[in-house]
């Protein structure tokens, strides 16, 4: 598939503290990216400086092969044709929402403007609302207006900056099904910012990982969970269990343990926790000990047992 | 569509060229005084300039001791203890801020004075023929503490009721003695806020002209003028000028020495204080120290000021009154207005370009703030002397250009109250966030539109806000105005002051009461900041 945006080498240091250590990636059309990461690991940052906000000490950015940023050219945000949701969603408190809809594309015709703000708002559900001001919306519906907003420019680009940090956890799922469903439909290309390993996999097709200035692995959801490339990315994703065989360090996850009778390492069941559709399961073999899960209670006369696992990495 | 890099730097560039103008002035005076040489200066150094440094650092002392008795024990008094009357004299210890201190010097001179109602009281009552002289450096010194203590108390009771209750709660629910906890925890966790307001009046002290003139105490401010307007020497002038920009530096090199130790700063308001509650004899020892600086700050010479102004009204509102009136307004506004178009491009440039540069740009163009206006006004008239000397020797124009003219006194004022109008910018911006000028620029708008359309409007009220603090503290300024104002150019502030000096104190009264009237403002804003 065709790649809509290119970094190549990119850097960026505060204060003679190196904040991005030669960026290297390519983002293809269409394509939901989480940049996920530590607070301090530099995702903003580098977010910032596709959006034109900073930049780069050094490297090269390309948008749709047009150079963005390279040692002859920097393009000004507001030429990047980029769109930018941003976290707490930066509506403009003194517009309502179809003046804050519209405010990219002001000096298009009224009726086409008209058109372009009803078409939107009707694709997030939010008809009716064009003359409210946007504290009289929830959170959700906010961050609705936020996305349309910069959906009105048609940018080949989409950059959502911890969209979802301050909405409530119960509301969260909803608004993140609805979030990705509009992406999809529009065919948008989005990375979105996140701290949480749980909302990266939700919703996205890649993820990139990104630690200390440095991008970690870049990898499909499925793959980085189940093949993580560091001990840390491996614990970012859930629970990882570790075991070092002949020199060498694996992780496994406890979705992959078993118990049986006949497995390698003998067994001692530690702590057993129930959590309504499983067990938690704190085992303990050699000098190790592992998390793992059981669809049942194990019986405490079952002691003798031993653990084996159907999958591991190494790291 | 593409631009070079260098090209987003424009209101960079635009910002340093305000800084280098606004700090022309000082650059000038240090330059002037480092090759300073004349008879007229050996001779200051050999006779008076020492005295002026000791009275100078005598009313530093003073005034510091003095004001932090008045600003730290009546803060203690308000925030830890219930006393009937509390909430008044939280508000009414603000109020001495209303009156400036050359003001209330000229009160206190014709209360005291030999004519005055105190000295006739006692001869008539008690006979007493001796006449006391107040016009000396104690009396300086007790004035100016009296009117500069606010600076002390609101920053110092802002402190103490952020100390956490966490922390002071266990201590008194221990037993711990009262004086033992305030010297023990209140003063140490307050002590930058202490060093960050007794620096504010250290730099009030310095910059004093108009009551330490008229009380005859020679200090580095009144030197400026004699050495500029007496001697006729402007590279004395400078000389002295430098020796008052020292010792401010110092002052604010100590303080931010001292800031830099943010251990002192209590990091939770968890738990409210508990308050102590006074017994009787406790209330009236707290009541009645905490009437003194009111008393005599406030109450006092607010009697004074109306009490005149309604016997002299008829005698001062003349067609001279409304010109002063006007004078005042016209350059006040005028000021306030280019100060804030300053204020919002260097805000501007230093929101949207947050590097160290943009940094220490703004603390540059903000200098003038800490330094006093006669030294500023000196540094201004040498800046208008080079250009109209540019002008004269290259274009042989007639005359002075620049010198004496009302936009070299809106300038003087632009390097003086820059901050005060750049405060207020930047303490709006940073409440509206950064996001939405980024958002803007995002749908494809410039910096320039962005601004206009988004933070502009955003923090218009925080804008007005600005414009009245800087109008007001344009219409008190004396001594700048009094150097570089037009020949026979009246502001409220220098017709205040020549009508005391020409022994019509009384007569000076409605001036004053205008110039009160106008100061209430400011105080509302801080009251409700504060509160």
């Amino acid at each position: 598939m065709k790649n809509i945006l290119t970094l190549s080498n990119i850097s960026k240091s505060f204060d003679n503290n190196k904040v991005l250590e030669e960026i290297s990636l390519d983002i293809e059309k269409g394509k939901i990216i989480s940049l996920l990461g530590k607070s301090g690991s530099g995702k903003s940052t580098l977010l910032n400086i596709i959006a034109g906000f900073e930049q780069s000490d050094s490297g090269s950015l390309y948008l749709n092969n047009k150079a963005l940023f390279d040692n002859k050219v920097f393009v000004e945000p507001n030429h990047r044709d980029i769109g930018f949701v941003f976290q707490n969603y930066a509506l403009f408190p003194h517009m309502n929402i179809f003046e804050n809809i519209t405010f990219g594309i002001d000096k298009l015709p009224k009726n086409e403007k008209q058109e372009i703000a009803n078409n939107l708002l009707k694709m997030v559900h939010l008809e009716g609302y064009e003359y409210n001001y946007p504290h009289e919306l929830s959170g959700g519906q906010q961050q609705r207006v936020a996305l349309i907003r910069a959906m009105a420019l048609k940018p080949d680009l989409i950059l959502l900056d911890e969209p979802f940090s301050g909405i409530d956890s119960m509301l969260k799922h909803k608004i993140q099904k609805e979030l990705l469903a509009i992406l999809k439909e529009s065919h948008k290309t989005a990375i979105i910012v996140t701290h949480d390993a749980n909302e990266a996999m939700a919703m996205s097709d890649k993820i990139i990982y990104l630690e200390d200035g440095k991008i970690m692995q870049y990898d499909t959801p499925a793959n980085i969970y189940n093949n993580p490339k560091t001990k840390r990315i491996a614990k970012s994703f859930g629970i990882a269990n570790f075991i070092t065989k002949n020199g060498q360090e694996y992780c496994i996850r406890p979705n992959n343990c078993v118990l049986s009778n006949k497995g390698e390492y003998k067994a001692v069941i530690l702590n057993q926790t129930f959590q309504g559709d499983k067990y938690i399961l704190e085992i303990q073999f050699d000098k190790n000990i592992f998390t793992m899960y059981s669809k049942e209670y194990i019986s405490e006369e079952n002691n003798f047992l031993s653990i084996e696992w159907e999958k591991s990495n190494k790291i | 569509m593409k631009k070079l890099v260098k090209l987003t730097s424009n209101w960079i560039t635009l910002s340093t060229f305000i800084t280098l103008a606004l700090v022309m002035p000082i650059v000038l005076i240090i330059f002037n005084a480092l090759g300073a040489q004349s008879e007229t200066l050996t001779h200051l150094k050999e006779t008076v300039l020492n005295q002026y440094i000791i009275n100078t650092v005598i009313l530093l002392f003073g005034v510091c001791f003095l004001a932090l008795i008045f600003g730290v024990v009546s803060a203690y008094f308000v925030t830890f203890y219930e006393f009937k009357f509390v909430k008044f004299f939280a508000i009414a210890l603000v109020l001495p801020f209303i009156i400036p201190s050359y003001i209330l010097g000229f009160i206190y001179s014709d209360i005291l004075g030999y004519y005055g109602i105190v000295h006739i009281f006692l001869e008539q009552q008690i006979g007493m023929k001796n006449y006391f002289d107040v016009l000396n450096i104690n009396s300086v010194i007790i004035i100016l503490a009296l009117a500069l203590y606010p600076y002390i108390y609101l920053i110092v009771k802002s402190s103490f009721s952020k100390q956490s209750g966490s922390l002071l709660n266990p201590a008194l629910s221990l037993g711990l003695g009262k004086f033992k906890i305030f010297y023990k925890i209140i003063l140490p966790l307050s002590r930058p806020a202490i060093v960050a307001a007794l620096s504010l009046v250290m730099m009030e002290t310095i910059s004093e002209y108009g009551l330490v003139k008229y009380f005859g105490v020679d200090t580095l401010s009144t030197a400026v003028f004699t050495a500029w307007f007496g001697l006729n020497d402007p590279n004395s002038a400078a000389y002295i000028s430098s020796i008052a920009m020292v010792i401010v530096f110092t002052i604010l090199i100590i303080e931010k020495l001292n800031r830099g130790n943010a251990k002192y700063k209590a990091e939770s308001i968890s738990s409210n204080i508990k308050k102590i509650k006074a017994n009787s004899l406790t209330q009236v020892v707290i009541i009645s120290f905490l009437s003194v600086p009111f008393i005599f700050g406030f109450l006092i010479p607010i009697i004074w000021i109306i009490n005149y102004s309604i016997e002299n009204f008829h005698l001062v509102l003349d067609e001279e009154f409304f010109q002063v009136l006007i004078n005042s307004f016209t350059v006040a506004f005028s000021a306030s207005l280019v100060i804030l178009l300053i204020a919002i491009i260097l805000g501007y440039s230093g929101r949207v370009f947050e590097n160290k540069y943009m940094k220490y740009l703004l603390k540059i163009a903000t200098l003038g703030y800490s330094i006093p206006g006669a030294v500023i006004a000196v540094g201004v008239i040498i800046v208008a002397s080079k250009i109209d000397t540019f002008f004269i020797d290259t274009f042989k124009v007639d005359g002075l250009i620049l010198s004496g003219t009302f936009t070299i006194l809106c300038f003087g004022y632009a390097v003086r109250f820059l901050a005060v109008g750049l405060n207020s910018v930047e303490s709006s911006f940073e409440k509206i966030g950064i996001n939405v000028n980024k958002a803007s620029r995002s749908l494809n708008k410039s910096l320039l539109t962005t601004l206009f359309k988004i933070d502009l409007p955003l923090i218009k009220h925080a804008l007005s806000a600005g414009f009245i603090l800087v109008f007001i503290d344009i219409l008190k300024e004396l001594p700048a105005t009094l150097i570089l104002r037009p020949f026979n150019f009246e502001t409220l502030a220098t017709k205040t002051y020549e009508l005391a000096t020409i022994e019509m104190v009384q007569e000076s009264s409605v001036y004053a009461l205008c110039i009160v009237l106008i100061s209430i403002v400011p105080i509302i804003f801080t009251l409700r900041n504060y509160k």
